[in-house]
């Protein structure tokens, strides 16, 4: 169950709820819905999310909706428009991880239809379904993290952390440990 | 570039160059998918052609949406509408990987593949 009186009580906020977790529509009323923002991953980091109050809008955007996932439909409704600059940086960056995804992908692909089989039964798949595994999420977290950017950008906030780098990282180098095994064992 | 905090801009926000850097990196994107579209069509034709023609549709797909939205947002930026791009466009084109990555290990997981 989630706790929600810290959204109760920051009702005079106004602007957006972003709470990416199934809130109960009751524990938090429409008025406390609508009216601050709350930046949480999980539905254990609400009760301790940080409410970050915005400037009054006097028209905001119908970006929230009872029960289920509260979220903005349109990113580009929010805030004001950023230097183009950051955006621009903003969409290479998405683009260069959805490249890395591919890359993955296409080797997971090589990996497990054009190497020849490997000593190790399933050696092959083994080794290949992790990247195809990983590119896939990579391409999917890649638009979270291009929106998220934009977000901030638009409501002038810090731009917020991303582990994906680490995430690729621990798992390009545990690959390479596995193929290595597997030829090892092969030997 | 004033301060750290994206956005804070002093400089009247002139893209310079960075219109023309985007659009490149939405020709590169379109050509790496147009790229693994062709290993996944040729790989898995032969075994799983229906497989290889789904990933193949999806991934040149993606490279469609990816090229048209470079070659129009380089021209319409330049033009002076500058916004970021859709967030539809982006999630689809998100999703080209990820239905790419499933497709491939759906046919590798299928026995006849393996």
């Amino acid at each position: 169950m989630v706790v929600a009186p810290p959204l109760r009580n920051r009702a005079p906020y106004r602007g957006r709820v972003d709470l990416v977790a199934a809130i109960p529509a009751s524990s938090l009323g429409l008025r406390a819905k609508c009216t601050a923002t709350a930046v949480a991953s999980s539905a254990s980091q609400i009760p301790t999310a940080r409410l970050i109050p915005l400037r009054v809008d006097p028209a905001p955007p119908p970006t929230c909706f009872y029960g289920g996932v509260a979220r903005a439909r349109d990113v580009r409704s929010e805030g004001e428009e950023p230097d183009p600059r950051f955006s621009f940086a903003n969409e290479r960056t998405f683009l260069a991880w959805i490249r890395t995804s591919l890359a993955l992908i296409a080797g997971g692909l090589a990996v497990t239809q054009i190497l020849p089989p490997f000593d190790v039964p399933g050696g092959r798949r083994i080794l290949g379904l992790p990247l195809l595994a990983v590119g896939g999420i990579i391409s999917l977290r890649a638009y979270r993290r291009w929106e998220a950017s934009e977000r901030a950008m638009r409501l002038q906030q810090p731009l917020p952390a991303s582990n994906m780098l680490e995430v690729l990282s621990v798992v390009v180098a545990g690959i390479a440990v596995l193929a290595l095994g597997l030829v090892l064992l092969g030997t | 570039m004033t301060g750290n905090r994206p956005g804070a801009n002093g400089e009247g926000g002139q893209p310079g160059l960075a219109a023309e850097r985007t659009a490149l990196a939405w020709n590169r994107t379109a050509l790496s998918f147009l790229g693994t579209g062709a290993l996944a069509g040729r790989v898995l034709a032969g075994d799983a052609l229906v497989v290889a023609v789904v990933a193949t549709v999806v991934a040149l797909g993606a490279a469609g949406l990816a090229w048209d939205h470079g070659r129009r947002s380089y021209g319409h930026r330049h033009g002076g509408r500058l916004a970021a791009p859709p967030p539809i466009l982006i999630r689809a084109v998100a999703l080209g990987p990820a239905l790419l990555a499933l497709v491939i290990a759906v046919a590798t997981t299928t026995p006849r593949m393996g």
